[in-house]
């Protein structure tokens, strides 16, 4: 956030209590206004000054003529040097034809200086992934606490060990994780409590490459011409095949197996006969039995969610659970998830973007492990229908204890500017605060910088500027990433890091699994760490919470992977309070620190 | 297809509208060329007709109100996947507003205003031309269903279960309204009678996915995993015959002349007792060819003692 230019009038009794961090030097002053009116949000692009701009993606042809052309852009916000800032990664694709060997476009990191500069450092690092890459999954996966890196790919997929000292060996081979299908989402989770990660990986679909590029297909066109509508044939204008018209993949399941071995699994747990154009992987405990399951938001088919029972099998169980269709029965194009408990009754509740010409869907977590589509109801369904969703998060982007909900935009088809069907190939992002037990749109939207429509894809969420509020960065097809700097006027907050102990159950050092609930006062706010929200991203691993005007929350209840239950009471704001677990041995040890 | 086509070329005003400016000879020519090349399936040669019309006519309510009805029936389009034809939608909706406007008591008019309005997410304006409607026919089935629906879009649940409940009993047999009023009433919490509702749909159509799939999870919540599990089962039935159906119909739009293609509909609908909806495929056989044995003999057996025209 940046204090000198919060507006006055919005928000007076909020910033009073504004406790942020230095401006980051050299950043320009925002527009805090529109209209005259002040931007109760307001987010910067300072993609050019943080040096971002340098990178730009490649995803194939202008036309997106073939479906593996149509998403990627996976991004990471994590610090692999252990410096206590937030590092990116950013993935790059591809093209099908015309690059020679050595070409190809590549993955790139950027250290960041602590005030949202970045330099580019990919080759000291070892990295440099020349593969198509969709999906960034960082995980401290061996719990030597660095962090380790997934990439999931048009290609074989490749694990990057962190050898410390900022730098990276692939080690993708020898780990047995180089799967070789059309990757998407991943998610590392403790499937059977044998205290190591075990790894779900979401594949999308069977692209004959040799046959694609031979053949060329085209989706057909059908129903009527529009020639009524300014002389345009529907039928004259080809757009690519697929999803629909070709063969789904299963997903793929890998064990653990220790050592930095994996061994796939998936016919064992029970997933292998499920075929599904799979996107987005999130973990988290959707019955409450104390087993991580795994939901997966699927294009075009339904979504799926993986019980765990156990730690031995998955069953399948979106339907009776109430998430794998949208409320008339009807499967959507689903795209990104984000799990969050928007209405503070300590239930978590998903939201599911989806494909244009449907909503994306908000399901309300219930009693017992249901959910209800209350899209309509909390005011989301008009105002999504029309674009195609994929990262999206829910967030408190303004401190003040209400969480908002983000959707990054952008249709798949080129060619849908040709045509009068009411959207367009660049989508503006968008941005929904709780009023009335409504979501609405703000004033201004996020502010102008956060409403450029482009062709959006990926989303990770995190605090770049060392300020404490979260930024957003935002992954496109065919140009630079978007780094959106959060200069919303905003209340208090506080960071919670978590650091598991390597036990049994656990989640490993990342506490994947664990249960945050903040007490501020008469209201109690839900944070699940490591379920992966947003779209083929990372995430910030701290989580942000939002005190409004409180000086400090009075209770932390940490409910470990494992189970086991501390309290932590009269945590200050304006500090990352880091827990590190005792493993049950000896008490957590809690640490409050200023941001570095 | 060529049913709902030969509905929208019904007549503009109801009983209460005032009388239309008399048409030209030469406008009413233009009508009646719509009308036959409705019959041929060439809606986009009917609406040049209407256009014809209307222009030639342009206080006649009749020819906007056919026009604007046509044009929405086919703003429906598809671009790879389903979408709308925004641009035809907004060209309904101006013909559907001039009837309106020439035809102040038509609840028709009102009525296909209404519709085309929410479907292009005019939310507020299509409540007015629903509820006008409803003032002018208060037993309008449709007009009641629309309005019902449009608040349940708004997330108006309380004031959706009203609407669809008093529709309920204008049109009784709707899948579609009692699915609607089973979420309108599942979102109000009245657990039991969105059951219920749930229960009629499905039972009005078994083909729907949407029945099953609310039960499954409505008969978790009330405790009956048993009762769930096979609604599980039954999706996962539909979902196997969904693929059926999608290859079927894309069989019968490429050859939608053929009354054998509609057959094939209509004995699949019959694999799941659906025969409401076989029904409608048989006829719609029968209208391609009055003569059409199977047709005819599917119709003997599910309604034995009905009259054929």
């Amino acid at each position: 956030m940046n204090c000198t230019a919060v507006p006055v009038l919005a928000l007076a009794g909020v910033l009073a209590a504004c406790s942020c961090a230095e401006d980051a030097p050299g950043a320009a002053a925002p527009a805090t206004s529109v209209g005259g009116e002040a931007l109760p949000y307001l987010f910067t692009d300072i993609t050019a000054e943080s040096g971002l701009a340098a990178f730009t993606q490649v995803n194939g042809t202008p036309d997106k003529e073939f479906v593996v052309e149509s998403f990627g852009a996976g991004t990471a916000l994590f610090d692999p040097d252990g410096d206590g800032d937030l590092d990116v990664y950013l993935s790059n694709g591809g093209r099908l034809e015309g690059l020679a060997e050595g070409e190809e476009p590549r993955d790139a990191l950027f250290w960041n200086d602590g005030r949202a500069r970045f330099t580019d450092g990919t080759s000291a690092a070892g990295l440099g992934d020349p593969h198509w890459t969709n999906g960034v999954r960082t995980v401290d996966l061996d719990s030597d606490g660095d962090v380790e890196m997934y990439l999931s790919n048009y290609g074989p997929n490749v694990l990057y060990d962190n050898v410390g000292g900022g730098k990276f060996v692939d080690v993708s081979a020898r780990s047995g994780l180089d799967d070789r299908e059309w990757s998407s989402g991943a998610a590392f989770l403790d499937f059977d409590k044998d205290g190591d990660l075990d790894l779900y990986v979401g594949e999308y679909l069977e692209f004959d490459e040799e046959s694609m590029l031979r053949e060329r297909p085209r989706a057909t066109m059908h129903g009527h011409s529009q020639e009524v509508a300014g002389g345009k044939r529907l039928e004259d204008i080809p757009v690519m095949k697929g999803p629909m018209g070709l063969e789904p993949s299963p997903d793929r399941f890998f064990r653990n197996e220790g050592a930095g071995r994996f061994v796939d699994a998936s016919q064992e747990v029970g997933i292998d006969g499920v075929r599904r154009f799979s996107f987005q992987v999130l973990t988290f405990d959707a019955d409450q039995d104390g087993w991580l399951d795994v939901f997966v938001v699927n294009d075009v088919l339904e979504d799926l969610l993986w019980r765990n029972d156990g730690g031995r099998r998955f069953a399948e169980i979106s339907l009776q659970s109430g998430v794998a269709v949208r409320e008339d029965g009807r499967p959507q194009g689903g795209m990104g998830g984000a799990l969050g408990d928007y209405d503070g009754d300590l239930k978590v509740d998903l939201f599911v973007t989806n494909f244009v010409e449907d909503y994306s869907t908000l399901f309300r977590g219930l009693e017992g492990g249901f959910f209800r589509d209350v899209t309509s109801k909390m005011g989301l369904r008009k105002d999504t229908w029309l674009m195609v969703g994929w990262g999206c998060g829910f967030v408190d982007f303004d401190s003040d204890g209400d969480l908002e909900l983000f959707e990054i935009n952008g249709h798949t088809y080129p060619q849908v500017d040709q045509v009068e069907l009411g959207t367009s190939y660049r989508q503006a992002n968008q941005l929904w605060e709780l009023r009335d037990g409504r979501f609405v749109v703000p004033a201004g939207g996020g502010g102008p910088d956060f409403v450029v429509p482009r062709a959006g894809r990926t989303s990770a969420l995190g605090d770049v500027d060392g300020d404490g509020d979260p930024d957003l960065l935002v992954g496109n097809l065919d140009e630079p990433p978007t780094l959106l700097r959060n200069d919303s006027p905003a209340g208090r907050w506080l960071l919670v890091h978590l650091i598991g102990a390597p036990t049994k159950g656990n989640g490993g050092r990342d506490a994947i699994g664990a249960r945050l609930v903040l007490r501020v006062g008469e209201r109690q706010h839900l944070r699940l760490i490591g379920t992966n929200s947003g779209f083929l991203s990372s995430n910030d691993p701290r989580e942000h919470f939002g005190l409004g005007a409180a000086t400090q929350a009075d209770e932390l209840v940490v409910t470990w992977a494992d189970g086991r239950v501390e309290r932590f009471a009269e945590l200050a704001a304006g500090l990352l309070h880091t827990i590190e677990d005792g493993g049950g041995e000896r008490p957590s040890r809690l640490s409050s620190t200023a941001l570095p | 297809m060529l049913l709902g086509l030969l509905i929208a070329l019904g007549p503009a005003c109801g009983d209460g509208a005032p009388a239309p400016a008399r048409p030209s000879a030469e406008a009413v020519q233009a009508m009646a060329r719509a009308r036959a090349l409705f019959a041929e399936e060439k809606p986009f040669e009917a609406a040049a007709e209407l256009e014809r019309a209307a222009e030639l006519a342009p206080d006649w309510a009749e020819a906007h109100l056919a026009l604007g009805k046509l044009l929405l029936s086919h703003s429906d389009v598809r671009f790879a996947t389903a979408t709308v034809d925004r641009a035809r939608l907004e060209r309904a909706i101006e013909h559907l507003e001039e009837a309106c406007f020439l035809a102040p008591q038509d609840p028709e008019a009102a009525y296909w205003s209404g519709r085309g309005l929410a479907k292009a997410d005019r939310g507020a304006e299509a409540s007015a031309r629903l509820t006008r409607a409803l003032e002018l026919d208060p037993e309008h089935g449709l007009a009641r269903k629309e309005l019902g629906l449009l608040l349940a879009a708004e997330g108006d649940t309380r004031r959706a279960v009203e609407e669809l409940t008093r529709a309920r009993a204008l049109l009784p047999g709707d899948d579609e309204l009692l699915l609607r009023l089973g979420l309108a009433l599942e979102g109000e919490e009245r657990l039991e009678e969105a059951r219920d509702a749930y229960l009629a749909a499905r039972a009005a159509n078994p083909a729907h996915p949407g029945p099953p799939s609310a039960l499954a999870v409505l008969y978790g919540r009330l405790g009956d995993p048993a009762a769930a599990e096979r609604m599980r089962a039954e999706f996962e039935r539909l979902r196997a015959f969904g693929k059926r159906l999608t290859a079927a119909l894309a069989h019968q739009q490429e050859h939608s002349r053929d009354p054998a293609a509609c057959m094939a509909l209509a004995e699949l609908y019959l694999e799941l007792a659906a025969e409401a909806q076989a029904v409608r495929w048989a006829e719609r056989a029968l209208l391609l060819d009055a003569q059409h044995a199977p047709a005819l003999e599917l119709l003997r057996r599910l309604r034995p003692g009905e009259e054929r025209p």
